[in-house]
């Protein structure tokens, strides 16, 4: 028995088809899972890490996106800090909760910052440790966020605040992009309700250096501002 | 009715034949107390009973009833979220309609205010700052400090005032913007519609007019409830868990009756003297409680001592009870004299009353067993170097336990304010401006005098609640925009437009505040507020009484806060603070004084009593000795058991005072009565049991001072007393004297 050409051809077309669509619409909280899975397999060995950033913005309140580089360190177990090359920038330190926003430049004062129970500054502060942090044994999730794998290429991961939630009101959502073979994080991207986006690509990670050289810029910052 | 069968002597058959003539009297008695129940029963429109917390508060500082709490709460993590609160808030607005109340000004219509008038609003004395951050070099690292800033994650948070401010100013206009009417930095934030929702979102406060049915009520919680919420009303949640009045007023009514006629009956063996004490004493009481009033929670213990007390006097031989009965009924005369307005009101009453019920009291000598009224076993007494010894011992220890006195005030008695938090009314104390012919002027006064409160409580806690801050009279007005002129601000803002240009910026994105602090045609004058979305909020502010309109100023005083602010108005005259916490204020500093002096007054008066019955110094003295004993050794016993002495008890420590002389001239008089004795330490006890049971926080206190103290007052006076001071031997009196 013979089988024409024409159907034969039809049907692998079909089959391709199908295998392709059965792919891009696989059980999506399989494929949420194995992303998780990719992003513990690196944050789930940090102790601690330095990775080279490049931060841009882009707000209605600039002519043109502002770029600048910077360096961003972690320290388990939730410790962070971004500090950008800017003489006149600012550093962000985030240590057991607590949020501080230091200019670089002693003479100009710190920004007044909301309550630290402030909805959208608790939601961004524990997402961004919990990014870099490795996971609770046993446990991939995050309760206070809505996490989902945008549509589009990439290992991407984003986070929005739970619907109802007050952060809402000035963070819409967190995109996360891994590095697809370790699971490092290798570009946030922050979209504000404001309509800001603030991107920081990282890059050159350096993960579980010597302590005293992740403890360096951390202690600088404590001995200038104290805590 | 019975009686003890009297001795076959002389005496006793005189007294028999007296006992026997007397048989038409108790039948006048008995039928004159069934018509007066069956009148009591018929007129009268029942019990004036006035319930509410706080009733030694004066009216004028306690809080306002007419305005009713309501406190949403987020009760299940995930399935209620804030959204679902500020829905849960506009359903319940819908529903209350017009009786809905702005708690807090409207985030909304607050901002576009304060942006529009914030450097008007600035207080003269921040101007030379403000010329400072308006320097070239000012803006120039003003500018590049928010450049620095948009490269952290945190940006968003801060991002929307330095778009608004980007020079800062607003930190400088604080105290006269957000800050002054409380919602910068307090525990809650305002809602666009006006409610106050906790900085973490999880509670949600709605103010609202007059209470709508119950049953509506009940709706919303059940439904609410089925969303995740609870519903709470605290003001109305603190009333159920106390104990109505008018329940507590039948119980103690019943408790009195029924414990004085167990009592009685005990004593003496019989029933018709203690029925006609009871319902005599009882009659007149409830023709008090129906005639007389309102009775709140700290009159209505009065009268049940009232009748206590005439029954006591009924007891003690006939000789002395006028004297007993005058003791007694003076005890609470010196607070006619004291700040708190039902004491007051009731302190010369009291006597007439006391006096009134001692008198009906004495009808139930006409059921008394001749030996029940025998004469008095002795007469004069002398006094002995061992009383000398325990008069110094007792006004030494008075002295003593007086120098460590430190009783409580009321807020002790206060429920719990963590439902209320942070609009617990015990927290919260206000001020009213002068009054004014009109909304706008009284607006205007208030200004003046907010924006001196708010400059003299900078460096405070205490957050200020009211429309002065956002607004300016039209002297001041003047004089700052003359200020603001002379600073050049047109010029400023250039400069501002080209240094943010230079480094990137749009400086159209920047500077709603700068353009409307320009803006000449605005200002923040009371008739313009009151024609903006903040009328509302204002207008609940303002008391038109006669067309003489007032605005009151709130201060929420911090939980640790011990001391009220000291302001002045604008014109340099002190602040009256009213509200519970200025009530105690007052109160506080004077208490131990006011306690000692009120006591002594009451000494005095027993002294001056016991004098002008006996003519002798010595005797009254020593009354007085017995009865400052009294109080020192309860006092000492209500140690141990935690009771330190409160000003709710004030009353019962005179009564119990007065009590004591009372005892102790019946213990000269009588030594040797142990049943009358008994009878005297016992009957203190029952009202004191009945205020325990009843569950009225106002009468806890009496409970254990009347318990404790009652029986202690008839130790020392009908004990101790006549072993002390006793009488030389006279001779028996003639039959028939008593």
């Amino acid at each position: 028995m013979s089988i024409a050409r024409r159907p034969w051809l039809c049907g692998m077309a079909l089959w391709g088809f199908s295998s392709r669509w059965t792919l891009a619409h696989a059980d999506p909280s399989r494929k949420l899972q194995n992303r998780l899975e990719l992003w513990a397999n690196f944050a789930g060995r940090t102790q601690n890490l330095r990775a080279q950033v490049r931060l841009r913005r882009e707000s209605a309140l600039l002519e043109r996106p502002l770029a600048v580089t910077g360096t961003l360190f972690f320290r388990t177990p939730d410790a962070l800090l971004l500090r950008d090359d800017d003489p006149a920038g600012i550093s962000t330190w985030i240590e057991r909760g607590v949020l501080r926003l230091v200019p670089h430049r002693a003479d100009v004062p710190a920004p007044e910052l909301p309550d630290r129970h402030d909805p959208a500054s608790e939601w961004l502060v524990e997402h961004l440790v919990a990014l870099f942090a490795p996971p609770p044994p046993g446990e991939l999730g995050f309760p206070r966020a809505r996490v989902l794998v945008p549509p589009g290429s990439g290992y991407r991961l984003e986070f929005a605040p739970l619907r109802g939630s007050l952060a809402r009101r000035v963070v819409r959502t967190m995109t996360v992009q891994l590095d697809p073979v370790a699971g490092a994080v290798t570009r946030i991207v922050l979209a504000e309700a404001q309509g800001d986006r603030l991107s920081i690509d990282l890059e050159d990670h350096r993960q579980n250096l010597d302590p005293a050289d992740i403890a360096g810029p951390f202690e600088a910052l404590r001995s200038r501002v104290g805590g | 009715m019975s009686g003890a069968p009297a001795t076959p002597t002389p005496a006793t058959s005189a007294r028999s034949r007296r006992w026997e003539g007397r048989g038409v009297a108790r039948l006048l008695v008995v039928l004159a107390l069934v018509l007066a129940g069956v009148l009591a029963l018929r007129w009268g429109e029942g019990p004036r009973l006035e319930d509410g917390a706080r009733p030694w508060l004066p009216a004028e500082h306690r809080p306002d009833d007419r305005l009713g709490l309501v406190r949403l709460e987020i009760a299940r993590e995930g399935v209620a979220t804030t959204e679902e609160l500020l829905r849960a808030a506009d359903h319940i607005r819908e529903t209350l309609g017009a009786k809905w109340r702005p708690l807090e000004p409207p985030a909304e219509a607050l901002a576009a205010w304060t942006d529009a008038h914030a450097l008007l609003l600035m207080p003269l004395s921040q101007h030379a700052a403000l010329q400072v951050r308006m320097t070239n070099t000012a803006i120039e690292d003003a500018v590049r400090a928010l450049r620095g800033r948009l490269a952290s994650p945190f940006f968003a948070l801060i991002g929307a005032e330095a778009r608004r401010d980007p020079l800062g100013l607003r930190s400088l206009a604080r105290s006269a913007s957000e800050e002054g009417v409380g919602t910068r930095g307090g525990p809650t934030l305002a809602t666009d519609r006006g409610d106050a929702l906790r900085r973490d979102g999880r509670v949600l406060w709605l103010l609202h007019a007059a209470e709508r049915e119950h049953a509506t009520w009940e709706a919303l919680t059940e439904e609410l409830a089925g969303r995740g919420i609870t519903l709470a009303r605290p003001q109305v949640e603190h009333a159920a868990e106390r104990v109505p009045l008018s329940d507590a007023a039948t119980r103690l009514a019943w408790l009195v009756a029924g414990g004085l006629t167990a009592l009685l009956a005990a004593a003496y063996r019989a029933m018709a003297r203690p029925l006609a004490l009871v319902i005599g004493t009882g009659l007149l009481a409830c023709a008090c409680l129906r005639f007389l009033g309102p009775w709140d929670a700290l009159a209505l213990p009065w009268l049940a001592l009232a009748v206590v007390g005439a029954v006591a006097v009924a007891t003690i031989p006939g000789r002395i009870a006028a004297l007993g009965g005058l003791l007694l009924a003076t005890a609470l005369v010196p607070l006619a004299w004291s700040p708190i307005p039902t004491w007051a009101q009731w302190g010369f009453p009291w006597f007439l009353l006391g006096v009134g019920m001692a008198g009906v009291a004495q009808l139930g000598r006409l059921f008394a067993a001749p030996t029940d009224d025998a004469s008095p076993d002795t007469g004069d007494v002398h006094w002995t170097r061992r009383a000398w010894i325990a008069l110094v011992l007792t006004l030494g220890s008075g002295a003593v336990v007086t120098t460590r006195l430190a009783p409580e005030t009321f807020a002790a008695l206060t429920p719990s304010d963590a439902a209320f938090s942070p609009y617990a009314p015990d927290r919260i104390v206000w001020a009213w401006s002068a009054p004014a012919s009109s909304s706008e002027a009284a607006l205007d006064t208030a200004a003046l005098d907010t924006h001196g409160w708010s400059d003299a409580l900078a460096r405070s806690d205490v957050r200020i609640e009211g429309p002065g801050h956002l607004l300016l009279a039209p002297d001041e007005l003047a004089r700052r925009r003359e200020a603001l002129g002379a600073l050049g601000l047109a010029d400023r803002l250039a400069q501002l437009e080209h240094t943010l240009q230079a480094h990137g910026f749009r400086s159209a994105a920047f500077g709603e505040f700068l353009r409307g602090a320009a803006d000449e045609h605005q200002s923040p004058s009371s008739r313009a507020a009151l024609q903006t979305p903040l009328a509302r909020w204002i207008k609940r502010h303002l008391a038109d009484e006669d067309g003489q309109v007032r605005v009151r100023t709130s201060f929420h005083l911090p939980p640790d806060a011990d001391a009220l602010p000291r302001l002045t108005h604008h014109d340099g005259t002190p602040v009256q603070l009213f509200g519970p916490a200025a009530f105690e204020a007052t109160l506080r500093p004077n208490l131990p004084s006011f306690v000692v002096s009120t006591t002594l007054v009451q000494l005095w008066l027993a002294m001056t009593l016991v004098w002008l019955r006996h003519r002798d110094l010595r005797r009254a003295l020593f009354v007085a000795a017995m009865a400052v004993a009294t109080l020192v050794t309860t006092s000492l016993l209500l140690v141990p058991f935690d009771v330190p002495p409160r000003l709710a008890a004030l009353p019962a420590w005179l009564w119990l005072a007065a009590y004591a002389a009372m005892a102790t001239v019946r213990g000269l008089e009588r030594p040797r009565d142990v049943r009358g004795t008994a009878l005297l330490a016992l009957l203190p006890v029952v009202p004191a049991l009945a205020f325990a049971v009843l569950g009225i926080p106002e009468w806890m206190p009496l409970a254990a001072v009347l318990g404790v103290g009652g029986p202690l007052a008839v130790l020392w006076g009908c004990v101790v007393a006549p072993r002390l001071l006793p009488a030389p031997p006279r001779a028996v009196p003639p039959a028939g004297e008593a």
